[in-house]
């Protein structure tokens, strides 16, 4: 099991000051798999991600891709090494078009093309993320639907292996949330690993091949969609604060 | 259609820039500099190339990194006392000393920079005033400090005479360089960078844009070309003193050109630095009283920053869509 | 060895007393910056401008600027509260450095004003006693700067009894503290960071009218380098507490009068900016962050 994971945390822990926001976190995705992260708010989800992305340093534990240990390094080092994030909160660069937002990821990230060859891999990605009609519009002109997809789209164009995307479905509407899945589906389909945090339940319930749940920063179970909707810990978890949807 | 636009989006008007820069160049070389009748338009020449360089120089860390320096002043300080300084002292020609100076200045900017880009919003500019007064203090006491005779203090330095046709021609190499860097840059991939960095650094980083590395970077060319500036007044008047060259009133100045003329744009600091150069000179042999134009710049800046955040290129910008094309008014190059 | 010991208590004291008019002049700064993340450039412009303001009122009226205050502090209330509504409100969702810019603008602006209207010299108030000394022992204190102490002390507790005591200073500490959530539970952020803006300037036109009994003046000095302090100060002493900025204002007239006693008087300001730079780069959250991080340890 261990060397078929491509990205695996041990112990992973993150504290500020005397709050503990990820507790002592193993986990373990596959290559290819979407990987669910689940729980309720403040367990410690995002921070997670912030960890393994290189935008806060692990107070300890390890965090490895491909056996390689990458918790620590600079973010921009770690998308170097093929792991890259979205923003909870969409950060495009406001100011700069569709198409040259996509731009910065091609030029920074892993695929090297340079000039004529960069711009074809930007409409590539832009076709790809259905984004291609609105590649002259300033990302602050976009919708926010169109602004999380610009946001996947940015970070697939510094060509990851895994992709950690953090609630790119939430505050959309049914049918963008099923075009949003849809479209992860399809960034796996292209061999992309894929690691997600979702609050809308349908959505990461559907698209996810295994699931992590965290409560108060530690893992509280893991496991298929099915074992873990029955799952004790995680109904009460979620109960003790909010209802399900 | 998207193609073509698809084009412009890289190269398209690159060339056409660095040509018009090279044609300005010709011109103003072609003053004849040993005439007496042109004496004046050569001091005025000087005088805009001068704040171009600087305005320009400044635009890649302020205008496009989005890292506002108000101590841009110990750059330029640094370059003209180097200088100088291998001048007087070593005999060696100023003009010769231009690398020397600005690589000193890129130094220091390192040492500076390193630790102060990390700092966020308003953070880094406060840092750079401290810088630029603690060097000027630094500058003007290091005599006393050490015991020695290094700077002669606020008296300054005398420096021999130089032939201003020789000021003149380099100036406008250094003018011809700085623009083609900021167009280089802002056009290519390094000004991306910059441009993501100023819109939002932690989207950049994840974006795999090394961001630290890239700021110092952009930081010390800045400084480079400043302190090249400072090294080219050196060689013209003949004379310094820090209270001058390590001023806030300067660090002001390379501030307001390029917010004024078009922030992050490749003409707005020569707008502005025409603005500052032409309009001063005018002003000051119409009154002798230095706050007038001071008046109207904080007002243009405070006009600027309300209504037209692009500047005089702006302003261009909306007049015609000749102009538009020209100046790329827009931040960040759209389309 | 005796006479050190004697120039060391006296530094001590001499700082004690300018700590005071540096208070009040940094707490402004932090109160705006607190509220509206803003850091306000025309700070010193203020300043200056209550400054020559209690000259004119000192000169026309004969009144103390001690008496002075309770005027020109209101007065520069309204001016920092028109400033807020006309100007700075128009770029508070803008990216710091527009602010910054438009303020810094503001500043040049005010300063080249005076400079047209009032004339470059220096200027300074002296009120009949501005001669007077005290001895305690063998250290000699200046009874205009013991005044002004004593005035700066008074207008900072007053300060902290309205943000304590009163439904408008409550919110604007609550405002400073988390904005989205003042919003949310319906404070008019609006209204108050215009007081915000408003008390700002009336701490710095308070600062503004006490400096003229202590340091001569002129449109530039020494307002800009004041400036410059006020950010060490309240950079050091973090942006949340009273305390921390009057601790912070205390230990940077400290270092700058050590260095006057014991190294070179040149190197006054030098000693400010240089421990400016080096605080924001080794503890950008200033004394409070690294005090509590000594307490969790």
């Amino acid at each position: 099991m261990a060397d078929s994971a491509l990205l695996a945390g041990r112990a992973v822990v993150k504290r500020f000051g005397g709050l503990v926001a990820v507790n002592a976190v193993d986990f373990e995705v596959r290559r290819a798999e979407i990987f669910g992260l689940i729980g309720p708010n403040g367990a410690g989800k995002t921070t997670l991600f912030r960890c393994i992305s290189g935008m806060y340093a692990p107070t300890s534990g390890s965090i490895r891709l491909r056996g390689k240990e990458i918790g620590g390094l600079a973010a921009h080092v770690v998308c170097a090494r093929g792991v890259v994030t979205t923003h909870q909160i969409v950060r495009p660069f406001l100011e700069m078009n569709v198409r040259r937002n996509v731009l910065v990821g091609v030029l920074y990230g892993r695929s090297g093309l340079r000039g004529a060859r960069a711009d074809a891999e930007v409409q590539r990605i832009l076709e790809f993320t259905e984004l291609a009609p609105h590649e002259h519009i300033a990302a602050k002109s976009l919708t926010l639907a169109r602004r999380k997809r610009l946001e996947v789209a940015r970070a697939l164009a510094t060509r990851p292996d895994v992709l950690l995307l953090d609630e790119v479905a939430a505050g959309l509407n049914p049918t963008e949330s099923a075009r949003m899945v849809e479209l992860i589906r399809r960034i796996r389909d292209a061999g992309v690993t894929i690691v997600m945090v979702e609050h809308v339940m349908k959505a990461i319930m559907s698209v996810s091949d295994r699931i992590m749940v965290m409560d108060l920063g530690a893992k509280i179970a893991e496991g298929a969609p099915a074992e873990i909707a029955k799952d004790q810990r995680v109904i009460k978890a979620y109960l003790g604060q909010e209802a399900v949807a | 259609m998207t193609e073509r636009l698809r084009r412009m989006d890289w190269a398209h008007d690159r060339g056409a820039q660095i040509v018009v820069v090279l044609l300005v160049a010709v011109v103003l070389a072609a003053i004849p500099t040993n005439e007496r009748q042109y004496a004046n338009l050569i001091r005025i020449t000087f005088l805009v190339l001068w704040y171009a360089i600087m305005a320009g120089a400044w635009n890649i860390i302020g205008g496009y990194a989005g890292q506002v320096s108000f101590g841009h002043a110990a750059f330029l300080g640094t370059g003209a006392y180097v200088t100088g300084t291998l001048w007087q002292t070593f005999h060696i020609d100023p003009l010769l000393t231009l690398p020397i100076a600005g690589l000193a200045a890129a130094l220091y900017s390192v040492i500076v920079g390193a630790p102060t880009l990390r700092l966020r919003g308003p953070y880094f500019a406060i840092a750079t005033i401290g810088v630029g007064e603690a060097t000027r203090l630094f500058v003007s006491n290091i005599d006393d400090i050490t015991g020695q005779v290094i700077t002669h203090g606020v008296t300054g330095i005398s420096l021999p005479n130089y032939d201003p046709a020789k000021v003149h021609y380099a100036t406008v190499a250094v003018f011809v360089v700085v623009m083609i860097t900021t167009i280089l840059i802002r056009e290519g991939r390094f000004g991306l960078g910059l441009f993501a960095i100023n819109m939002d650094r932690d989207a950049a980083e994840t974006s795999g844009v090394p961001t630290a590395r890239l700021q110092v970077l952009a930081f010390a060319i800045s400084a480079f070309f400043t302190a090249c500036a400072g090294s080219l007044y050196a060689a013209r008047q003949q004379f310094l003193d820090p209270t001058t060259m390590f001023g806030f009133d300067k660090s002001i100045q390379v501030v307001l050109m390029p917010v004024v003329g078009g922030l992050g744009t490749v003409w707005g600091p020569v707008f502005g630095a025409l603005l500052f150069g032409g309009v001063q000179d005018q002003i000051s042999s119409l009154t002798r009283n230095p706050y007038l134009p001071q008046l109207i710049y904080g007002l243009l800046l405070v006009l600027v920053v309300l209504f037209e955040p692009l500047g005089v290129a702006g302003l261009l910008g909306r007049a015609s869509s000749a102009g538009r094309a020209f100046v790329r008014p827009r931040r960040e190059t759209t389309v | 060895m005796i006479e050190t010991l004697v120039r060391v208590v006296e530094a001590f004291i001499s700082a004690l007393m300018v700590a005071g008019l540096y208070a009040t002049m940094s707490y402004g700064l932090a109160l705006i910056y607190g509220v509206m993340k803003i850091i306000n450039l025309a700070n010193a412009g203020i300043m200056m401008l209550a400054a020559f303001t209690t000259l004119v009122l000192w000169q026309t009226t004969g009144l103390d600027p001690l008496v002075l205050v309770v005027v020109v502090a209101p007065l520069f209330f309204v001016v920092g509260a028109v400033l807020e509504v006309v100007v700075v409100r128009r770029v508070s969702a803008a990216a710091p450095i527009v602010s910054l810019l438009l303020l810094f603008g503001t500043w040049l602006v005010m300063q080249a004003f005076a400079n047209l209207i009032f004339g470059g010299d220096v200027r300074g108030v002296r009120p009949a006693y501005i001669d007077s000394v005290v001895h305690v022992g063998d250290v000699t204190l200046a009874y205009n700067r013991i005044f002004v102490f004593v005035a700066g002390a008074v207008i900072l507790v007053l300060l902290e009894l309205f943000l304590r005591g009163t439904f408008l200073g409550r919110a604007i500490r609550a405002l400073a503290q988390d904005r989205e959530a003042c919003a949310l539970v319906g404070v008019d952020t609006k209204r108050v960071s215009m007081v915000a803006f408003g008390l700002g300037s009336a701490l710095a036109g308070a600062a503004g009218c006490l400096l003229t009994l202590v340091f001569p003046f002129d449109p530039t000095n020494p307002f800009g380098v004041l400036q410059l302090k006020s950010f060490t100060i309240i950079v050091l002493g973090g942006l949340e507490s009273i305390i921390g900025v009057a601790f912070a204002s205390f230990l940077l007239a400290l270092a700058e009068n050590l260095t006057v006693t014991l190294s070179r008087p040149q190197l006054e300001n030098l000693v400010s900016f240089v421990v400016l730079v080096v605080v924001l780069v080794v503890m950008p959250g200033g004394l409070a962050a690294l005090l509590r991080r000594r307490r969790l340890a």
